[in-house]
């Protein structure tokens, strides 16, 4: 019973190191809400919302904070706000911080950081050997298996309809959802590893609002995205974004694979 | 639908001798420039072949112009017309050495090294003039986010993907982008002309 018992704590010694900050999520499809091209010549885009396999994969429980990327720049100078190339971010890249190394007070500590481009958030998670998420992990993790959508969608959508700027959440502040993962409603809006694999808003939009294009409305959409307003947005908002883009309301997690 | 795929297309300005090793384009690094400005795609340092097979990050290019298309060599219908794109341009400058024309790859299973140096071959691209480059998914997901340009591969892996055309000097830097297929090139052009006359 001893030796057993021993195994077991050995042998999931490496697993817990892991399972500490990122919560493993088992193998699935959700609903993904996509432009689908369709694949003849001369066809009109549809929506549809197709069952997507995601696999199991390894995710942050919360989203990356002020102080997670402070000890990151500790030892990376080189994403410094006064070294970062302008390849990499916009001017406002962490434009809320005091100084290089100072991300204002012990109260922004345990907020989530914004201000971060593409390319900085994938070097935090690359320096811990760990990726950004894929746009299919991340809405996987948000969609929950279904636990509690309609509810779920209500949270989004009035988190979205709140004026920017209000007084941020700190990361890891609301309940986790059925994977265990928190922050992905109310916090900030987060970066995706393949934000940039969907078309631009003009693609979104469809060619003078009258064939295929999402903003003209329920009759380009499949009937399981029809209400799905807040995905919309999702979508669209990342459809927006370029790498370098940094704002005050976009952060970031990472992920990792199930080897 | 594949009409509305869309390539894209870089134009680089730039040096680049086909024939340069990494350790020689290393030295010639050193001795020539400092680190790269902070606008410049030679921040970059992901990690690309030649078409010869030969290991090299976007630095290389440093030195003269050069035209870049992100495109893939299976591409059904877009890619062609893209490649022709540039064989024009590269046909119009008229001081062939000023500017270099490169095609970077989406396909990272498929356009290896040698099926690049297979396309250039049937395409005619001179290799004098072209370099075609393989690289890691990741390698390609870098560039392509540098340039802005947007692409997702599909379940039969072929690519959807964004067509912009962008001008960089001889530093990496930026210096025009145009999108869109089939696009009036003259802009463009002007531009590359008049950056290849200051690197005669």
């Amino acid at each position: 019973m001893i030796a057993i018992a021993v195994f077991l704590i050995l042998s999931m010694t490496p697993r817990s190191a892991v399972a500490e900050s990122m919560v493993l999520l088992p193998g699935g499809t959700y609903r993904s809400f996509l432009l689908t091209p369709a694949s003849k010549k001369g066809e009109k885009r549809v929506f549809r919302a197709e069952p997507t396999s995601v696999k199991s994969f390894y995710l942050d429980r919360q989203v990356v904070t002020n102080g997670d990327f402070l000890n990151f720049l500790k030892t990376h100078s080189q994403w410094r706000r006064s070294n970062i190339p302008s390849l990499f971010a916009d001017e406002h890249y962490l434009s809320s911080w005091s100084a290089d190394l100072d991300f204002g007070g012990s109260k922004n500590k345990n907020k989530a950081v914004t201000g971060v481009s593409w390319f900085a958030a994938k070097a935090y998670c690359e320096s811990l050997d760990k990726t950004l998420p894929t746009t299919d992990q991340w809405e996987y993790a948000l969609y929950d298996r279904g636990r509690g959508l309609s509810r779920v969608k209500e949270k989004i959508l009035a988190w979205y309809g709140r004026p920017n700027g209000e007084v941020a959440l700190d990361a890891g502040a609301s309940a986790p959802n059925g994977f265990g993962v928190r922050d992905l409603v109310g916090v900030v809006w987060e970066w995706t590893l393949d934000f940039n694999s969907f078309l631009a808003g003009e693609e979104l939009r469809g060619e003078s609002g009258k064939d295929g294009g999402l903003f003209c409305g329920g009759a380009s959409l499949g009937k399981s995205s029809a209400d799905d307003y807040a995905a919309f947005m999702r979508y669209s908002f990342r459809a927006s974004l370029k790498a370098k883009y940094t704002t005050h309301n976009l952060g970031f997690r990472c992920a990792r694979e199930k080897k | 639908m594949r009409s509305q795929i869309i390539c894209a297309m870089v134009i680089l300005g730039s040096v680049f001798s086909p024939g340069l090793s990494a350790h020689e384009h290393h030295e010639h690094a050193v001795e020539k420039t400092s680190a790269p400005s902070k606008d410049s795609l030679f921040n970059l340092h992901s990690k690309w072949q030649t078409q010869e097979g030969k290991d090299v990050e976007l630095e290389m290019l440093r030195g003269r112009p050069a035209v870049l298309a992100m495109a893939y060599t299976s591409c059904p219908s877009s890619c062609p017309m893209i490649v022709e794109e540039m064989r024009q341009i590269a046909a119009r400058l008229k001081n062939k050495d000023a500017a270099r024309f490169v095609f970077a790859s989406f396909d990272a299973k498929r356009d290896t090294p040698e099926r690049l140096k297979k396309f250039a071959g049937q395409r005619k691209l001179d290799l004098n003039r072209w370099v075609l480059l393989h690289g890691s998914p990741n390698s390609v997901q870098e560039l392509a986010a540098a340039l802005g340009v947007r692409y997702k591969e599909d379940a039969q892996g072929e690519f959807d993907h964004s067509n912009v055309i962008t001008l960089i000097d001889a530093e990496g830097v930026i210096r025009f982008q145009e999108s869109g297929l089939g696009q009036e090139t003259q802009k463009l052009e002007e531009k590359l002309s008049s950056l290849a006359e200051g690197h005669r």
